[in-house]
């Protein structure tokens, strides 16, 4: 099979996936929770009225369908030219660029919703948990030493590959995008360990669960990204980089994948949000 | 083990937090020895100002219940189930009560036993 052909078939799994099965999900999820748990029975849930919800759901919905559409376009348009690594990988870049646009959206929204939870919460008494947080709290340490071992494996790598003296290869450039990335990963794992709550009804439990997930993701993502890296450079290497636009697509249906667990609310306790609910 | 604080009760913030720590160590809840969150921690997850949480965990080493090592964190005092039952608060202010009531019978005024009271506070300070 033709580095063209795979990259076509990942390419159609990368719009569908990331833009259809993945935001379908997500939209199942919200419906659930607007149906399960309604304004009546669970006001805390919704600081605006129920129709700015299903108005937020429709659009993102929206959003996806007009991503999609942009992707076939993209798609039918690629079949029409030759195949050139460049330009089909980096079509598959910029648009999956675009398909993470609904999901920061909806983060962004869930971000404004929960300052406005704050703003409208009444209750003068706060609680929190009197045991410290920790890194193995949410992280086994079987993935932090997965993490440790991949990143310096990876120096190791890059040592070991400066020997062949290629021109196109960036040398220590690549540890530091990896620093950089695994130094971010980690500010991001302590703001969620040791900062500020935001959701002002949320129990330490679910905030321990979100955090795990986040934790999960991070620690994959980030050994994700390495051995991404790592293939990138021995497919230069070895003289296949026309399948460089196929192993790109795949890892950013990979990297979406995980991504979309972290939406989960099957184990969310939504009691919380009653009219009736203690403190948390 | 969750610790709770009103707001808007009366008593302050730091108060309310040394006597729910002390709580915690008389029921059994903490041991001596284990571990407590950071300033930073608890006072982001009562979204309380750090130098609340400071201060009452000063307080609490100051009374032997806390006791803080450095980069490995807070933890429980070896004798802090003994030190919890003391109030050195309440013992300064039985202590003070008396002694103001000695010094009224003796004629002195309220202006005469602030001023004197805040100059021997300043001359140990100093």
């Amino acid at each position: 099979m033709t580095a063209q052909s795979l990259f076509f078939i990942a390419f159609a799994g990368q719009i569908l996936l990331i833009s259809m099965v993945f935001p379908q999900t997500i939209v199942r999820r919200m419906t659930h929770v607007l149906d399960n748990y309604p304004p009546s029975t669970h006001p805390r849930l919704y600081p605006r009225p129920l129709e700015h919800y299903e108005g937020k759901r429709s659009t993102y919905r929206t959003l996806n369908y007009v991503i999609v559409a942009i992707g076939i376009a993209a798609f039918v348009a690629l079949t029409t030219v030759d195949f050139n690594r460049k330009t089909f990988g980096n079509t598959a870049f910029w648009y999956f660029l675009l398909q993470i646009v609904p999901m920061l959206w909806i983060e962004h929204t869930l971000r404004a919703e929960l300052k406005l939870m704050r703003e409208l919460n009444t209750r003068s008494t706060r609680s929190a948990d009197l045991s410290p947080r920790r890194l193995f709290d949410v992280m086994s340490p079987a993935l932090f030493w997965s993490i440790v071992v991949v990143y310096l494996g990876f120096w190791v790598f890059v040592t070991w590959f400066r020997q062949f003296d290629y021109p196109w290869f960036g040398g220590y450039q690549n540890n530091l995008i990896i620093t950089a990335m695994n130094v971010f990963f980690a500010s991001i794992l302590g703001w969620q360990l040791y900062g500020k709550k935001l959701n002002p009804h949320q129990t330490d439990e679910d905030r321990m669960r979100h955090t795990r997930r986040i934790a999960m993701l991070l620690g994959l993502v980030s050994i994700a990204a390495t051995l991404y890296a790592v293939m990138t450079i021995l497919l230069s290497a070895a003289e296949y980089r026309e399948f460089q636009p196929f192993a790109r697509s795949v890892y950013f249906q990979v990297i979406a994948f995980m991504s979309f667990q972290v939406y989960r609310l099957d184990d969310a306790n939504f009691d919380v949000y009653r009219e009736d609910a203690r403190a948390t | 083990m969750q610790i709770v604080v009103d707001i808007e009760s009366p008593t302050p913030l730091f108060a309310q937090l040394i006597e729910q720590v002390k709580r915690a160590v008389q029921s059994g809840a903490k041991k001596p020895g284990d571990p407590l969150p950071s300033i930073r921690q608890l006072a982001n997850d009562l979204n309380l100002n750090n130098k609340t949480v400071a201060k009452a965990y000063r307080l609490l080493e100051r009374d032997s219940v806390i006791q803080a090592r450095g980069y490995r964190g807070t933890f429980v005092h070896p004798d802090a189930k003994a030190a919890s039952l003391v109030d050195l608060n309440e013992l300064v202010t039985a202590k003070l009560t008396n002694t103001i009531a000695a010094l009224k019978e003796s004629g002195a005024t309220d202006s005469e036993i602030r001023i004197a009271f805040a100059a021997i506070m300043n001359r140990r300070e100093s």
